[in-house]
């Protein structure tokens, strides 16, 4: 496999290339306003193994990665359309930059957005006062700070991989913005997001780390 | 001591260079007066690398900078920017119907906004506690913006603001925008005028002065805003600040807290002394929520922080305005006696939540941290505010010596929660007395019968307002009902274990799962994130202090010798889910000689704004926190609390941390001013007139203009 020399909306697909998932690749190409390619990836090892591979394979490359199912492809295989589009944000600021952007572009093309946070240990505040008006003014400033548009923005708690993989089935996209680290202790999540989730995967670079150990 | 007036006439103007090195020039903008060199244990600095705020914390920025002279708070929004969807103003008592909180503050127009050519940053900021002056010096690429603001705390509703950014201002005609009317829906409402000036010369500048008159009872006519502004016209900018100046100075003379050894944390404590005060006013009443007049979360309404967090320290440094906050609960005395009423009690039961007229608005339910609809119980089972309200009149009086007020009109704040208490209590057959079905201060544990805390203040308020009728004589109206209320208080029980010196939270709290907060991760923490509340509930995990808080408030109503035991046992198992609870701790752990554990506790109070710990800064400063801030020094650190016969005389009894050389205080007692020198090994004891005293046990007679006492 080689990386591509310009940036370009990268298409890993599984074993059975990109075939049945047409629709979604342009879509998602129009939407980051990049050409798309599709990278030829091998499919070997088991999920977790191919996780790791894949990400490194993402790092060398410039642009947007776009991580099709690894599940047989086929006509019909994929939604016929992206409708639903899963943005999950971690609060660290840097991923504004990239993410705010994209999702007001979601947003243009009439998609239905839905910003999600994990609350994990390293994420809840130090001080909780509780239910009621603690609550209300914690998500009030959250939406100040990280709401987009008309997106709609939830919180969760739990681990991060696992309740976006199961948010991750009802939406036709997921955005993630990373790093592009891949070392020890770097993007542990989207490891298991990669191997585990149903949907699309568009991963787009940070200007910074930003998708890291903590919850990403 | 810093002496701001002081130091306000030894900052004269100078003519060169321009600038401070910090880059704020040394006039203010327009001329209005000179700019002070920026002291690190006064001023507030938003902007430089240290503070770590970026521009997503804008929220935080303005809490923290909000200019509030007891009656008009305005937020330290950016000139520049467009009214983001948090309202710049508010009006102490001014609410509205809200869906899901019922009353909230009402929004009210901005006056600082300015049509600035080109885009700026937020620039540097800088909050001057010496006189409530916040400047903004900002560059882009059409220059540099320098501002300075302020509210007016000699006359609540007058605003002022000057403006200088190159040649943007040259030609702008000056002018004065007509009333801004706005109702509530719940009566009441505001009218803002200002008029705008734009002075020519090598420089343009623009002053401006603005007007904001409200009242939650009626409109007030649009002529008396207008005649607001047509006197501060007269005194100018300039005049204004010179008042200004002059009537901070005279605050800091009466009230003040220095640490010497620890700028910071003296910043820190000066921060919340100045966000306190600038939260009431002198007036009949002044209602301050849970976050004053610095944001719209809790929807400005008043919990029992005001009472017992908020009030101790304008008792001791500001009386008329604590006497403000009483007022608020006298006037609500009819909303508490209906409730009492309505529920089959006697006397008067006060709501959890309070706004316009005194019924109860606590919503009964809210929202969880994922927006999920939950019950809360607070507003019908956290009865122990009626009796928080009664130690705040009682503590009115100690702090000032005017024992007239509790003999007079605040009386009834003592003597019907009293009888409140007496028709809720349960007699056993064994007659023993009980308080079922309550929300103590620890709110991880709801509808628990005996808690501790709930039952020593139900105790105390029966025993002090039993005194009050005695002290009228028999012929008083109460007299008959005290004895029954002695009995009653003595019948109370309080979970006090005499062989280990512990009181039991509630009734089965210690068959709970024994867990500690260590098992939850470091504190604080949120338990109820982490365990979920059903089995938080089922757990000994408190949130914040409960059985200490009655330490803390009525030391007089626990065992003697109990703090230790109860502190040793409780503070392990505390997670200070509160922003209410590191500064009681603090101040608990002082006045029990663990004074480096104490400190620790109280830099976590100051850093619960400072830093965001709760994340919610942005909808408005945690005032109980400020408060408490105050009486982890005063009454903490400095032992300071009413004692000798009469509770006529001052005690002072200083425990200091390692790093602290002094420990300063100025503050009001008995109608004097005092200052505090406290160090390791003496105590001086500065008075305007002559003050008893009990330093470290001993007693003593200080004159004029003050004295070591060893």
């Amino acid at each position: 496999m080689t990386a591509s020399p310009a940036p370009a909306l990268h298409v890993i697909a599984g074993p059975g290339g990109a075939g049945g998932w047409d629709n979604v690749v342009a879509e998602v190409a129009a939407l980051v306003g990049l050409e798309p390619v599709v990278e030829s990836f091998p499919a070997a090892g088991g999920a977790a193994e191919r996780a790791q591979a894949l990400l490194n394979a993402a790092a060398t490359m410039d642009g947007a990665v776009l991580v099709l199912p690894h599940q047989p492809a086929g006509p019909g295989a994929g939604p016929a359309a992206v409708r639903r589009v899963l943005v999950p944000f971690d609060r660290s600021g840097a991923e504004s930059d990239v993410l705010d952007p994209l999702i007001r572009r979601a947003l243009a093309a009439d998609l239905a957005v839905e910003q999600v946070h994990v609350l994990t240990d390293q994420s809840r505040p130090a001080i909780w006062e509780g239910a009621g008006h603690h609550a209300r003014a914690w998500l009030d400033e959250l939406r100040r700070r990280y709401q987009v548009g008309t997106a709609s923005l939830r919180v969760r708690a739990g681990s991060p991989a696992a309740v976006l993989c199961a948010l991750a089935a009802g939406v036709d996209l997921v955005v993630a913005c990373w790093s592009g680290e891949t070392g020890a202790g770097r993007a542990r999540v989207l490891r298991e997001i990669v191997a585990d989730t149903p949907s699309p995967l568009l991963l787009v670079r940070a200007a910074s780390p930003t998708w890291g150990a903590g919850s990403g | 001591m810093s002496d701001a007036t002081a130091d306000a006439r030894a900052e004269a103007p100078s003519p060169a260079p321009a600038t401070h090195p910090t880059g704020m020039p040394r006039t203010l903008p327009g001329g209005i007066g000179p700019a002070r060199a920026e002291d690190p244990t006064w001023c507030l600095v938003l902007g430089d690398a240290a503070t770590g705020l970026d521009d997503a914390a804008i929220g935080v920025a303005e809490a923290l900078l909000c200019l509030a002279d007891g009656a008009i708070g305005t937020r330290g929004v950016l000139e520049d920017r467009p009214p983001g969807a948090t309202p710049a103003v508010l009006a102490a008592g001014l609410y509205q119907e809200a869906p899901e909180v019922g009353e909230a503050l009402l929004g009210l127009p901005g006056w600082c906004a300015l049509d600035l050519p080109g885009a700026l940053p937020a620039g540097r900021r800088v909050l001057d506690l010496r006189d409530g002056v916040l400047t903004r010096v900002a560059t882009g690429l059409d220059g540099t913006l320098v501002s300075a603001r302020f509210a007016c705390i000699a006359r609540p509703g007058v605003t002022v603001m000057a403006a200088e950014l190159g040649d943007w201002a040259r030609g702008e005609p000056s002018r004065t925008s007509p009333p801004v009317v706005i109702r509530s829906s719940l009566g009441g409402g505001a009218v803002s005028t200002m008029v705008s000036t734009v002075h020519e010369g090598p420089a343009p500048r623009l002053e401006r002065i603005a007007v904001t008159v409200a009242s939650g009872r009626r409109l007030p006519p649009v002529s008396r805003a207008a005649r607001r502004l047509a006197e501060a016209r007269r005194l100018g900018a300039s005049g204004l600040l010179a008042e200004q100046r002059a009537a901070w100075a005279a605050r800091w003379a009466t009230g003040d807290v220095e640490v010497v050894g620890d700028p910071a944390l003296t910043l820190a404590a000066r921060f919340a002394l100045f966000h306190l005060r600038s939260s009431a006013r002198p007036a009949a009443e002044v209602a301050v929520g849970a976050r004053g007049l610095t944001g719209p979360a809790y929807a400005g309404h008043v919990f029992w922080d005001t009472d017992v967090f908020v009030l101790p320290a304008l008792a001791a440094t500001d009386p008329p305005l604590a006497r403000a906050l009483l007022g608020y609960r006298l006037r609500r005395l009819p909303a508490a006696r209906a409730r009492a009423a309505a529920e089959g009690r006697r006397g008067a039961r006060f709501p959890w939540e309070s706004a316009r007229d005194g019924r109860d608005v606590t919503p009964r339910r809210g929202i969880d941290q994922h927006g999920e609809t939950v019950p809360i119980r607070t507003g019908d089972l956290e009865e122990h505010v009626t009796a928080d309200v009664a130690w705040a009149a009682w503590t009115f009086a100690t702090w000032t010596g005017r024992w007239s007020f509790l003999e007079g009109p605040g009386r009834p704040l003592v003597i019907e929660p009293a009888r409140y208490w007496a028709s809720r209590i349960r007699r056993d057959q064994q007659g023993r007395a009980h308080i079922d079905g309550v929300i103590g201060p620890d709110e991880y544990h709801e509808g628990v019968d005996d808690n501790a805390f709930t039952n020593i203040m139900a105790r105390w308020n029966l025993r002090r307002a039993a005194d009050l009728a005695d002290r009228a004589g028999p012929a008083s109206p109460e007299a008959a009902e005290a004895q029954t209320w002695r009995e009653l208080a003595d019948a109370l029980v309080d979970g006090y274990d005499r062989t280990t010196g512990r009181y039991e939270q509630f009734a089965g709290y210690f068959g709970l799962e024994p867990l500690v907060a260590a098992d939850l991760g470091r504190v604080p923490c949120p338990a109820d994130l982490i365990l979920g509340p059903a089995r938080l509930g089922r757990s000994q995990i408190v949130k914040q202090a409960d059985v200490l808080m009655a330490h803390h408030l009525v030391p007089e109503e626990v065992a003697p010798r109990s703090l230790e035991p109860n502190l040793d046992y409780y503070l392990p198992r505390t997670v200070h889910g509160s922003s209410l609870s590191p500064s009681v701790h603090a101040a608990l752990l002082a006045r029990a000689g663990r004074a480096e554990t104490a400190l620790e506790l109280l830099r976590l109070a100051a850093a619960i704004d400072l830093e965001d710990l709760t994340e919610t800064t942005a909808g408005g400063l945690h005032l109980a926190n400020l408060g408490g801030i105050w009486q982890a020094i005063a009454t903490g650190f400095a032992g300071l609390r009413p004692g000798g016969p009469g509770a006529a005389a001052l005690v002072v009894d200083p425990v200091l941390p390692n790093a602290w050389e002094e420990l300063r205080l100025r503050l009001r007692w008995h109608g004097r001013v005092v200052r505090l020198t406290c160090r390791p090994e003496a105590v001086f004891v500065g008075c305007d007139r002559p003050l008893d005293v009990v330093v470290r046990g001993r007693v003593a007679r200080v004159r004029p203009p003050g004295s070591w006492v060893e």
